[in-house]
This record gives C-alpha cells, structure tokens and sequence, in this order.
C-alpha cells in the first residue's frame, strides 16, 4: 500500500494508513485518489497520529523468538484498536512497548505524537507517562488494599506534580469518580469494599486523571461477568469518544473486541495474521487461525422446539 | 441411594459478622445431572463451591444443610471429609498451578490418588497412569508423565488437573472458573472433554462459572447467584430465553449484545465504523 497523501505530509515515511495494512483511508481511497478521508486538513490527519509503531521487533533475554516481530501499527485520535490473540502471541508485549515499558527493541521505532519515543529527558518522560496511562485486566492487583480509594487515585496527581494543593486533587478524584459512573464520597472507601466491576472503574478513573491522551488496556473486562463487561465497554467508548482517545484493547475475547474496537490486528506467536477494520477482519477472515478464534467464542443456547 | 448433592438453607457467614457470603440457598442436582452456578466476583459462587467440599477458610461458618448422596456434610468433622473429598467429591480450580506440585514430575502426582484409592502398585499403576492422561485426552502420555508442569501448556496443565480430580471416579466434580484463564479455542477443547466425561462417567458437574455462554455450554440447569442470594434457576435453555430475575435477563441481554456485535462483522465497513 502506498501511504495516502495526506498522511505521508504530516510524517514523511512512517506507515500511512491508521492500522497495518489499512483501513478506513485505503477504503475511502478506493473509490479514486483524493477521496473522502484522504483529503488534506482532515480534523485527524491534522492531528497526526498519536501511537506508531514501525517495523517493530522485540526478543525477551534469552528466548529464540521474537516475542513481537516486525509489527507496524498507527493510531490517531479517537480511534480504537483491539490486539487479539492467543497466550504468548505478543499482545501484551505489544501494549508494553506502546506503553514505554519495553524500549530495547531488536528493530523498528516507536513514536508518540509524531516524536521518537525517547525517554531519557525527565521532563519527556513525565509528560509521557501522564499523556499514556495503563488499565490492567486485575483490579485486585492494580489497588493497594491499605489505600483509601481517594488516596489511590491522587497518587498520579502527586508523582507527576500535577496538582500541588490537597484540595484541588480532592475534587478532581470525586469529578473523576462521577465521570465513572461512582459516587464521589466513594473516595473515602477501601478496595475491598468494592466489586470487581467498580474496582476496574476506580483503575479506569485514575487513568483518566492525568489527562491521558491515549488509554492501554490489557484484558480490562476479562474477569468480569457480562452484564458488567457491557457496563464497562460502555464506559469506555464514551470516555474515548468525549476525550479524543487513543484506546488500545489487548484482549482474547473477540466479541467485547468486536463491541469496542473499529480495527482489530490479530496476532500469532509474535506476527501479525490479520488487521484491519474489525468488520472486514471478523466478517471476511482470510486466515484459518482468525476463523478457529471466531468458531471458539462459546455462544449462548437455542431452545429447542 | 445416589440422591445427589441437596442443598438447603444453606448460610455461610465471617466470624467477624457483617452481610452473610451467603444467605438461605436451596438448590438440587440430582445424580448424574450438570448444574452451571453464575455470578459476578463477590456473589458467593466460590463460597458455595468451598462449601460443598469442606474447604471454607477458617472462619468462615455454615449452617444449615448440604447432603451428599443422603450424607450430611454441615458440621461432619475432618474424617468424615476425608472420606468425601477427593472420592465423592473432587474439584478443579481456574489456576492449574495451584492444583500442582511444581517440582514433582506429573505423572508422579497423578499416580498419588490412583495408589491411595485403588492400592495400585508398580505395572498396573504405570499402566492406571497413562490410561487417566488418555482419558483427558492428552496425546504422547509418556512425555507429559515424564514433565513438570511448567514444561506443558496451560490446556494441558489444567487437563492433568482434570485427571487427578477424576483418578477416584468421585460422584460430584465442582470446577470453578477452570476454563477462565485459557485461550479461547482451549477454552472449547477443556469444555467439550469436561462434558463428555461427565456424560461418560454419569458424574455431576457443579461448574461455576461468571460466563452464562461458558455455564450453558456444560449444563443442563443454571442457578444466578447475586450478593449471597440465589436470584433464578432452571433449564439452561428456558433460562436464557426466557430469564425472570432482572439480573438473569441483563447477563443475558449482555451476552447477546456481544455475540451480536461478533455477528454484526461482515456488514459494509460505513456502518461498523460508525
């Protein structure tokens, strides 16, 4: 695929199309060059991308494979992406290299915002670690059992100096938490007090208090019962929507991917299978592996007669 | 005789008081029938499941009644339980680890009930061995008695698991959560052998599970726990058809909506991107 106009102006070189090999500016583009979406000074294509990764490659110490291998992805505002994959198929890696936390690539770059991602700089550091935040699959794990909940969420406000005075990280935590859907005297509770679904609001909730521009999930809604999983993808795609998020979903459960996302890679053992618009990819796989992931999805029973 | 696992009234509470885990559950499953529990984290699913194996946590206290093929297990002391558990009454847990010593080899572990329970001694328990990881559906036994458990896959961990539960053809097998944490199409490869063995064995399945597509799949009844309390149960398929209980009809409006946006795919790329 050859990058689009557009694209290729705001960054000469780097992948062009917002996932891999495609979608929405490729479709668009089909209908001729310049078509809708390609065109110059589009609100997103202004803004750049937010998330790129070129080429990217990255081998654990030790290991014979890449864990991640030559993976090429890029993500604009108010878009959202879903990893799907098998265990050791190097989502999660994925979501680690996009977050910072693995930056001893074998290949390839990262960039934010349209600037390499070094992180050597303390100020560039701290203004990345507050402009992409992290959402675990284990609230449990994510939450200090001996902190109150307004203590839990204060703490980004503090280490990345955002709010020197207690009162204003007060109503920020209890905005945030009625952004969430809690009750703001929430604050003053524990994490065991809470349920699995709250606990994950409360870890969403803090995310969204440093003002993040892009939002990580790693199986944010895996251990939870559905009715609440839909509680939480709502959630979700209405905070990134009203934020202009960047979300990235890692997660092996297609249909809450197929509920969020717009564009779907699918990925085995370190490569990438397929990618695309989530649609194309789940309603045409090309690939046995995307079609075994579909059938695998248990489904709910029919009565008979 | 073989009546099945009755339980009634059943009320489990801390020692330190506050709201019960559970509070005044009645439910059946009959011998040979497959029951799936539903409920989000914190509903009492796996209290009830540590219940009936005699497993709560100290200080945590039941009362009221869980009978076992006529026996009552409220209150039976730490002998009677070595009778049931393991024999009558085995389990699988999400974590296959947790189910499996790490430094021993696994056909080792596997052949520890088989001699407790069988008396098998030297070929005949080498040969009881393999026949347990056949029946699980592993394939090269000899390799997989020969490794240690971080040497095979999380599926075929959590197959051994199933073998050890099963080494004493117990009546009732409790599985909480065992299929949460593998991949999909693992998933369905656990979930079809646990069916067909139940079916094979005519042993009872209590298969608890926060997944009403999971739980149907393994069932013949579901029963919806909620904060402690049993909001519904019934036929797997009636239940989800026609749910009652506000709560059962939003687990199944949830997972409709799922498998609907899953179906949705396919549709021209305008709409799905909205």
């Amino acid at each position: 695929m050859k990058p689009s106009p557009a694209a290729a102006g705001v960054d000469g070189g780097a992948t062009a199309s917002p996932i891999n090999d495609g979608p929405p500016r490729n479709t668009a583009g089909a209908g001729g060059p310049g078509g809708r979406g390609t065109a110059p000074g589009h609100p997103d294509d202004a803004a750049g991308p937010i998330i790129e990764l070129s080429g990217v490659s990255y081998r654990y110490p030790g290991q014979k494979r890449d864990a991640v291998n030559r993976l090429d992805l890029s993500l604009g505002a108010g878009q959202a992406l879903g990893l799907v994959g098998e265990s050791g198929s190097g989502k999660s890696t994925s979501l680690a290299i996009m977050a910072g936390l693995i930056r001893d690539l074998r290949n390839g770059h990262v960039r934010f915002e349209g600037a390499p991602l070094t992180l050597r700089s303390p100020a560039r550091r701290r203004y990345f670690r507050r402009r992409v935040q992290v959402v675990f699959q284990d609230p449990y794990n994510s939450l200090d059992p001996r902190q109150r909940i307004g203590a839990a969420l204060a703490e980004p406000l503090i280490a990345l100096g955002l709010e020197p005075s207690r009162e204003g990280r007060r109503s920020r935590c209890a905005a945030m938490l009625a952004a969430v859907g809690l009750e703001p005297a929430m604050a003053e509770r524990w994490p065991h007090e809470f349920s699995g679904g709250q606990r994950q609001r409360i870890t969403i909730a803090r995310a969204l208090l440093t003002e993040p521009r892009a939002l990580l999930a790693d199986e944010p809604v895996s251990a939870l019962d559905q009715a609440t999983k839909v509680e939480l993808v709502d959630l979700l795609r209405t905070i990134a929507a009203q934020r202009g998020l960047a979300l990235v979903m890692v997660s092996h459960d297609l249909a809450v991917v197929a509920e969020l996302c717009s564009h779907l890679i699918v990925m085995a053992r370190g490569r990438v299978v397929e990618a695309g618009a989530t649609g194309q990819v789940l309603g045409h796989p090309r690939q046995t592996y995307t079609r075994d992931l579909i059938a695998a999805v248990p489904r709910l029973p029919v009565e008979n007669d | 005789m073989s009546a099945g696992l009755a339980i009634a009234g059943l009320t489990v509470r801390a020692a330190s008081a506050g709201r019960p885990l559970l509070e005044a559950v009645d439910l059946q499953l009959p011998a040979g029938q497959r029951l799936g529990l539903l409920g989000e984290s914190g509903s009492g699913k796996s209290t009830l499941a540590y219940a009936v194996a005699g497993l709560l946590p100290a200080g945590l206290a039941a009362a009221g009644s869980i009978q076992l093929d006529d026996q009552e297990l409220v209150g039976a002391d730490e002998r009677t339980w070595r009778t049931v558990r393991g024999a009558k009454v085995a389990l699988v847990f999400q974590e296959p680890a947790t189910a499996l010593d790490p430094l021993m080899r696994l056909g080792r572990q596997l052949a520890e009930p088989l001699r407790r329970h069988h008396g098998l001694r030297g070929e005949a328990l080498e040969q009881a061995v393999r026949q347990a990881l056949a029946a699980v559906a592993l394939d090269e036994v000899d390799q997989i008695a020969r490794a240690f458990p971080h040497q095979v896959s999380g599926g075929q961990r959590q197959r051994v698991a199933l073998a050890m539960a099963l080494a004493c053809d117990p009546t009732l097998l409790i599985a909480d959560e065992p299929t949460t944490a593998l991949d999909a199409t693992v998933q369905r490869g656990v979930l079809e052998l646990i069916d067909r063995l139940a079916r094979q064995r005519s042993m009872s399945l209590l298969f608890v599970t926060h997944d009403i597509a999971v739980a149907a799949a393994v069932s013949d009844r579901l029963a919806v726990l909620r904060s402690g309390r049993l909001v519904e149960h019934g036929p797997a398929a009636q239940l989800v058809a026609r749910p009652r209980h506000p709560y059962t009809a939003r687990l199944v409006a949830s997972a409709r909506r799922f498998q609907t946006a899953l179906d949705r795919a396919g549709q021209p790329m305008e709409e799905v991107l909205r």
